[in-house]
């Protein structure tokens, strides 16, 4: 794997904890659960080997 | 005069003057099947094939959020989104060496990503799929903490807003992947904002894009659940 890929996985999965953070600001105290920044990296990797999916 | 430009008048004067007919008539026959009916004399009379309308993508994107509708109801008749909720839940409370590891709200968060994900040519095919699924997760995850609806006292009440606030950004944070998730293409989509511009290869920058959607989709999260907050529907 290339610097740079190794780089924008870390970026991507990053990205997606701070979306999982930010989920768990939206939904408040109650709601509170890191499962979202595990959840939100899941993304990131997933989006990293998916992403790009199909060509029209 | 031309005869594709008679033509075009024809099917002008024809869609126009139908169109208006019916408005002033009012017929008992709802005006989809006047519409589907005028669109196929107006094929009849311009020469035109299924296939010429597909390839000038007229037809593509109603078609893909038919196909997204079909996929919906017959999961839907099929019992799909039992299973799909099963899993989902199952997924939510996995456990490793006696932790949690996702949660309700990380499965969440990764079910809202899907159409970001897995791009499909156009988004609005998964959009309409999916989304009666995360509607009824949103539901899931508020019974899960304790957080019903109850009709009997308005939506401004404190557990009601919580409840229609929990649906509202699980919905719109799916809505945002979703009007970003077409495939990449000359047109757009993720990986291919742009890109017909810079003359730079399909996909170059999907990744990329997809990142920001990502970041995109906690704040609409945020905006929705914090500064809008929904509107009361009771």
């Amino acid at each position: 794997m290339e610097l740079k890929n190794i780089i924008l996985l870390v970026v991507m999965i990053i990205a997606g904890m701070i979306m999982g953070i930010m989920f768990n600001i939206a939904l408040g105290k109650k709601l509170f659960d890191t499962g979202s920044i595990a959840g939100g990296a899941v993304v990131g990797v997933a989006m990293y080997v998916l992403g790009g999916g199909f060509s029209v | 005069m031309d005869k594709e430009l008679k033509k075009g008048y024809v099917s002008l004067i024809l869609f126009l003057v139908i169109l208006s007919i019916a408005i002033i008539v009012k017929p008992k026959i709802t005006i989809q099947v006047i519409l589907v009916a005028l669109a196929v004399i107006i094929m009849i009379i311009g020469q035109a094939k299924i296939q010429d309308l597909i390839a000038g993508l007229i037809l593509h994107p109603i078609m893909a959020m038919t196909a997204g509708f079909l996929i919906a109801g017959a999961m839907g008749l099929a019992g799909g989104f039992d299973v799909l909720l099963i899993l989902l839940r199952g997924w939510a409370e996995w456990e490793l060496g006696g932790i949690t590891i996702f949660g309700y709200i990380g499965v969440g968060v990764f079910l809202v990503n899907i159409p970001t994900i897995m791009p499909m040519p156009c988004g609005r095919i998964l959009a309409a799929a999916v989304i009666p699924g995360v509607y009824l997760y949103g539901i899931e995850v508020a019974a899960v903490y304790g957080i019903t609806y109850n009709s009997s006292l308005p939506a401004s009440d404190p557990t009601n807003l919580k409840y229609l606030i929990i649906l509202s950004t699980f919905l719109s944070a799916f809505i945002v992947n979703a009007a970003a998730s077409c495939g990449p293409s000359p047109l757009g989509g993720v990986g291919g904002i742009g890109e017909g511009n810079m003359g730079v290869p399909i996909g170059t920058s999907g990744k990329s894009q997809a990142c920001g959607i990502m970041i995109a989709t906690g704040v609409c999260a945020l905006v929705i659940a914090l500064v809008v907050k929904p509107l009361p529907y009771a």
